[in-house]
């Protein structure tokens, strides 16, 4: 047993509750400034990642947690995603009516579910740090419960969140069942015999339900707009930046680390998944007038894209989707910081609202537009090269299966429909007339620090990528490709 | 008959007939508490250690708590005037018997009859309060911050405010 393993995430509960208990001591008017302290501690539990190693994977409690390269991206990821996420709640503070301390310790307590998940190496760690992530999305999205917008958006993803986890106990149950272990190395032995058994298989597909509905894949991606549209900003950023990688990084470790023999047999399903997420969240999303839900639907065909990676079943794809997760942490982020910014005060977060927002703040505009491109796949922008890596590695997987060309085909007409939305956004920002509002908007200096970051990374990611695909490529190698 | 499986037989019985035909809804809650202890003993008499346990701790302990708890913040104890038995007991009835045929009739011509019973595995709550401390501590400690969690949204979300919905 090697506690050490698990440091960040212990150092992540115990900032969490020190927030929780300073929160006692801490007079009202002063409150919402925990949020810095709390940013500040992840950012050096982030820091302190980065001194960490992980050059062979080493396990911990019965081989249950393991930290490898792959996992080790993962728990950066979200440690930045946090900071982040937290600068905003600050931010957001004061449309909150009670209760910003327990705002910030609940985000940390999701964060440790999910750094937690990055390291799980059995189902039974799966299912558990899956539900502390989602119990505490629970709370995070109905935050807000004077707004109904809010409660609505919280009642709707407490039904359908229990529904997916009874789909994935359920699954894991029959899992167990016949292969009698919940741990993933045990599993990859004894897969090829069970995988005679349907009720093995059944329990898989079960499993893949559970964690479709995470990452918010078709046909699975019904609660995603609502709940995207009602929560508060923060709660949304951390939903699909953190929630969504959680589902990636388990989807990556229960298909291509658990069970690798069946999966191979499941490319024509994955496939169809892909292409059907990316047209859904791409069609629907043409029609939406609201910002948050209209970024709830495009977070539903960005999922469609990174399983083109799962689907690709090869060290490219899998690299290719934390290039991609890597590049859409920080358009996501700059594009929420500044919806919580210029959505103070604006009922239905209505795209009306950015209009004419290069005359009130010029550096929110530019990041929003920035975002709103790098969202739609334009070089040189970081998203770009992210999509480009994950065409590339179906494109590899095209040579022995010849349905790939069709995917292809779908995926570049979902950018194309992509751009239609996205430049409208930017539109709005820049040549709409007649906005009612012209006043400047302040942005407060922890905020400007964050966007700068996020449009430095954009950028930096999209002329230089080698770097993380060179990290994303050690990564995957603790799969099974 | 064990005359102590008999004991808990009736016990559970008359506690489970208790709770639907008392009209004092406190009294029909304290029924159902003497049930599921009675159930739990009986778990208990059959060497069966966790689910007994389990049964005190979850239903005992904390289901009847809740009911109680709900029917003092709702409704007030006052029983109701309508009558104990629905006007359409006896098409209750009738479907009571039927499902009572059905699953008598199942297990009745199920294989499992035909097959020797195999020596059920015996973990008592000792191995298993083992398991959970060593190999599976991780989980069950991320359970515990799991219930923090919750405890926190619930008091949040419940919390009393000003300003209603708007």
């Amino acid at each position: 047993m090697n506690l050490s393993l698990s440091i960040l995430e212990f150092a992540v509960i115990g900032a969490g509750l020190a927030i929780l208990l300073a929160d006692l001591w801490t007079p009202v008017p002063q409150k919402r400034n925990l949020g810095y302290a709390a940013a500040a501690a992840v950012g050096l539990i982030f820091l302190a990642s980065m001194l960490m190693q992980a050059a062979a994977p080493a396990y911990a409690f019965e081989k249950m947690y393991v930290l490898d390269g792959l996992a080790l991206f993962f728990k950066r990821f979200f440690l930045f995603a946090a900071v982040i996420v937290l600068v905003m709640s600050v931010e957001f503070a004061d449309r909150i009516e009670a209760g910003i301390a327990e705002y910030y310790a609940l985000i940390m307590f999701a964060l440790a579910g999910m750094m937690f998940a990055a390291s799980a190496n059995d189902f039974i760690l799966v299912f558990v740090s899956l539900e502390l992530i989602t119990v505490t999305f629970y709370v995070l999205t109905s935050f807000q419960r004077g707004r109904l917008h809010s409660l609505e958006a919280g009642v709707k993803y407490l039904i359908l969140g229990a529904l997916a986890s009874a789909f994935l106990v359920y699954g894991i149950a029959l899992v167990f069942g016949v292969a009698n272990t919940t741990n993933f190395g045990e599993l990859m032995g004894s897969a090829r015999v069970a995988s005679a058994r349907p009720v093995f298989l059944l329990g898989l597909l079960l499993v893949l339900v559970g964690l479709g509905f995470k990452i918010a894949a078709f046909p699975f991606q019904i609660w995603a707009p609502d709940v995207y549209q009602g929560s508060p900003a923060p709660t949304t950023a951390f939903l699909a930046v953190g929630s969504k990688a959680a589902g990636f990084i388990l989807l990556l470790r229960v298909l291509f680390s658990a069970v690798p023999e069946i999966t191979v047999n499941w490319t024509k399903l994955l496939m169809v998944i892909a292409g059907m997420t990316i047209l859904y969240g791409n069609l629907c999303a043409i029609p939406q007038r609201n910002l948050k839900r209209l970024l709830g639907y495009s977070s539903i065909a960005h999922a469609g894209y990174m399983l083109l990676g799962v689907a690709a079943m090869n060290s490219a794809g899998s690299s290719a989707i934390l290039y991609y997760l890597g590049a859409y942490l920080f358009t996501v982020l700059a594009a929420f910081t500044v919806i919580c910014v210029v959505m103070r005060g604006v009922e239905g977060d209505d795209i009306s609202a950015v209009a004419g927002l290069h005359q009130r703040s010029p550096l929110l505009a530019a990041s929003l537009s920035l975002a709103m491109v790098s969202l739609a796949g334009i070089p040189p922008l970081a998203g770009f090269f992210g999509k480009f890596l994950l065409l590339k590695a179906v494109v590899e997987k095209g040579a022995t299966q010849p349905g790939c060309y069709w995917l292809i085909a779908v995926a570049i007409l979902g950018v194309v429909i992509s751009l239609y939305y996205y430049l409208g956004v930017v539109r709005a920002i820049y040549w709409s007339k007649g906005s009612a509002e012209l006043s400047d908007i302040k942005v407060s200096w922890p905020i400007q620090v964050s966007l700068y970051a996020c449009i430095a990374a954009m950028f930096y990611l999209g002329l230089f990528p080698d770097r993380l695909v060179n990290i994303a490529m050690e990564a995957v190698k603790a799969l099974k490709l | 008959m064990d005359p102590v499986f008999a004991f808990l037989a009736l016990l559970t019985t008359a506690g489970a007939v208790a709770a639907v035909s008392l009209r004092n809804l406190v009294h029909c809650a304290l029924c159902l508490v003497v049930a599921f202890a009675g159930l739990a003993a009986l778990y208990l008499q059959l060497n069966a250690q966790f689910i007994g346990f389990a049964q005190i701790l979850v239903y005992v302990g904390a289901v009847a708590i809740l009911i109680v708890f709900a029917i003092l913040l709702t409704r007030g104890s006052e029983p109701g005037n309508q009558p104990i038995l629905s006007s359409s007991w006896q098409a209750g009835l009738g479907v009571a018997v039927l499902v009572l045929g059905a699953l008598g009739v199942a297990v009745a011509s199920s294989f499992v009859r035909y097959y020797p019973v195999s020596p059920a595995p015996q973990p008592t709550v000792r191995e298993l309060g083992e398991q959970l401390m060593t190999n599976y501590v991780l989980p069950l400690e991320v359970i515990g911050l799991l219930l923090t969690a919750a405890m926190i949204g619930a008091v949040i979300i419940a919390m009393h405010e000003k300003q209603g919905p708007r």
